[in-house]
């Protein structure tokens, strides 16, 4: 044994499940009325803010700025694409996604000063104000009422959510790939060192400070790229579109579903979509049901969903040794 | 090799550490003894830049390494472990051993290291070399969190010693562990010197202390007191008044 075959099986476990979720959308897709690719889109956009929030937890911080960074790439995309500027739409959303991660490159000399509750308290604060940032300048982001006639890349059409379905899926193939395999990288090692023990880290030589720093900016260029994503698709982008609401359904997938692996997040995510689906009669029970579950699984499965499915593979492999 | 210069910290009213003098030499256990809450765990953090000193300096090789962040100075190469023992807990002996290897090696944004990790590494070899070293290659694949305490010890050593130091600091590495456990430990940490490493060496048990170090420093109130061989420790009634009030050495020990 050279205690290399565990984190090589887990990379190939989160490809695999990565490559299930896409190919299990793209089949419901092609199923499905067309009423649900719309869902199916914001499914998606979801499951690449998800994996990018899990890839800032993985350094022990749970930050609550994720879904206003994720603004800062839809204004890009909003700014950026409309006249005088008019970018290719997709550029944009690139220059999106680089946006984000300088924002996030700022925010963190204050932000990563602080550690778990007072982390989660003061990356709401930034959250709050770059939310602010999007009200007051008006000039540019349209205010309350935001900004309004963005384009989808030309070569997708303004109608159908189909094609820009596989467009989303195209990206979020490509971003969560290169997350798995960094979470198998060194630098992905060192920062979940970090996040277990960061005195010990730091005794040892390991930048605690770059490492963190590097997990929460590219965990917020993935952030940036779906806002722009989501931008585009919707057409419209107005401060509300990343409050509290979006933030909670982001914290409760990686809670729901564990976030030792790349794959629990997104499982927690789909569990909470379904139930959202389900409930769509009654959407007010929605946020209820949500929060309700997140204090089950605190209570009954601190490791989320993944850890459960683990007991039970355990138990299977026991029995079949037995 | 490490040196140490007038190193003072106060923490608001307290001085815990108040113009330490010390000399580590290259090869040697440095032994530095004191009553508990005399400043030895302060002086460790101060050296291994876990605190910055409020005066004084520390040298290694003559360069100054005072006041720089922790992970800098075990760059440099002094690296410590814990009196509250701390290891990776979630990962197994080989990778929490593996992390100290590769923790000098590159920055965090070289795009390079953000590549699947390959088993074949020098820092996977360096890890089973680190634990065969401290007696726990047969254990590489179990799983840390697990361990008893003696063996989670031993493995926040083998931690450290992955990190290559010149300079090896341990606070207190066998408190609180059984008599068997105890004299496994001081085994492995005589081992390391025969290896040719420079151990300062942190302890409240004064006959390991003893009979471990080449040198001792007492410390008491944050101030030397003395410095010498263990036999002229054991000889010197200051040592014997402040820190062993009435006993004498030998029963001191427990
Ligand atoms: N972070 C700190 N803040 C305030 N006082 C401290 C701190 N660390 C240590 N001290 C004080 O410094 C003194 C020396 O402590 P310490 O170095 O831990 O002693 P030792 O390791 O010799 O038992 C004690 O009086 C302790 O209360
Ligand atoms: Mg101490």
């Amino acid at each position: 044994m050279n205690g290399g075959t565990d984190t090589r099986r887990a990379l190939r476990q989160d490809i695999g499940s990565v490559l299930a979720l896409v190919i299990g959308t793209g089949a419901l897709a092609m199923v499905s009325a067309a009423y649900v690719h719309g869902a199916l889109v914001l499914f998606v956009l979801n499951a690449i803010l998800v994996l990018s929030y899990r890839t800032i937890t993985t350094m022990g911080g749970w930050s609550f700025a994720h879904v206003a960074i994720m603004g800062v790439g839809a204004y890009a995309v909003a700014i950026l694409s409309a006249p005088p500027i008019g970018l290719p739409v997709l550029l944009c959303v690139a220059i999106g996604g680089v946006l984000a991660g300088l924002v996030a490159m700022a925010l963190s000399w204050p932000v990563l000063r602080t550690r778990q509750y007072y982390f989660f308290l003061s990356t709401f604060a930034a959250g709050e104000a770059l939310r602010q940032c999007f009200i007051q300048f008006k000039g540019l982001t349209g205010g309350t009422s935001g900004l309004a006639f963005i384009p989808r890349p030309g070569f997708i059409g303004d109608s159908a959510a189909l094609p820009f379905l596989w467009l989303a899926l195209a990206v979020f193939l490509a971003l969560a790939l290169a997350a798995v395999c960094f979470d198998a990288s060194e630098t992905g090692m060192k920062i979940r060192a970090v996040g277990e023990d960061e005195t010990l880290s730091a005794s040892l030589g390991l930048d605690a400070w770059g490492l963190r720093a590097t997990a929460f900016v590219l965990g917020s260029v993935g952030a940036g790229i779906a806002g722009g994503l989501l931008a585009s698709y919707n057409g419209i982008v107005a401060p509300n579109d990343f409050g509290a609401a979006l933030m909670f359904k982001i914290v409760a997938s990686c809670i729901v579903g564990g976030t030792r692996r790349a794959w629990g997040p997104l499982l927690g995510l789909i569990f909470l979509t379904v139930i959202e689906e389900a409930f769509r009669a009654v959407p007010v029970y929605v946020p209820l049901i949500w929060g309700g579950l997140v204090i089950v699984v605190t209570l009954y499965a601190p490791g989320g969903l993944e850890s459960l499915v683990e007991r039970v593979q355990r138990r299977f492999k026991g029995a079949a040794h037995a | 090799m490490l040196e140490v210069r007038g190193l003072t910290k106060t923490f608001g009213s307290i001085t815990a550490v108040d113009g330490i003098d010390m000399q580590v030499a290259a090869g040697a256990i440095h032994g530095l003894i004191g009553p508990n809450g005399s400043g030895k765990s302060t002086t460790m953090n101060l050296i291994s830049g876990t605190y910055r000193p409020t005066a004084g300096q520390v040298l290694l090789n003559g360069a100054a390494i005072g006041g720089q962040p922790a992970f800098r100075v075990a760059r440099m190469g002094v690296v410590r472990t814990f009196q509250l023992t701390r290891v990776y807990g979630q990962l197994s002996l080989l990778e929490a051993v593996r992390i100290g290897a590769l923790a000098g090696n590159g920055a965090p944004w070289n795009p390079r290291l953000w590549r699947p990790f390959r088993h074949d590494h020098p820092a996977t070899e360096a890890a089973h070399d680190a634990l065969r070293r401290m007696g726990l290659g047969p254990h590489a694949d179990r799983n840390a969190g697990s361990l008893p305490s003696g063996m989670r010890r031993i493995l926040s050593i083998a931690t450290a010693l992955a990190a290559s130091p010149r300079v090896l600091l341990l606070d207190e590495p066998l408190a609180g562990l059984n008599a068997s456990e105890k004299a496994e430990v001081a085994d492995r940490i005589q081992q390391l010197r025969q290896d040719g490493l420079t151990i300062l060496l942190v302890e409240h048990d004064v006959r390991s202390i003893m009979r471990l170090s080449d040198r001792i420093t007492v410390i008491n109130f944050g101030k030397v007191i003395a410095t010498g061989t263990p036999a002229e420790i054991g000889r010197n009634e200051a040592v014997i008044t402040a820190y062993l009030g009435d006993r004498r050495p030998a029963h001191a020990a427990g």
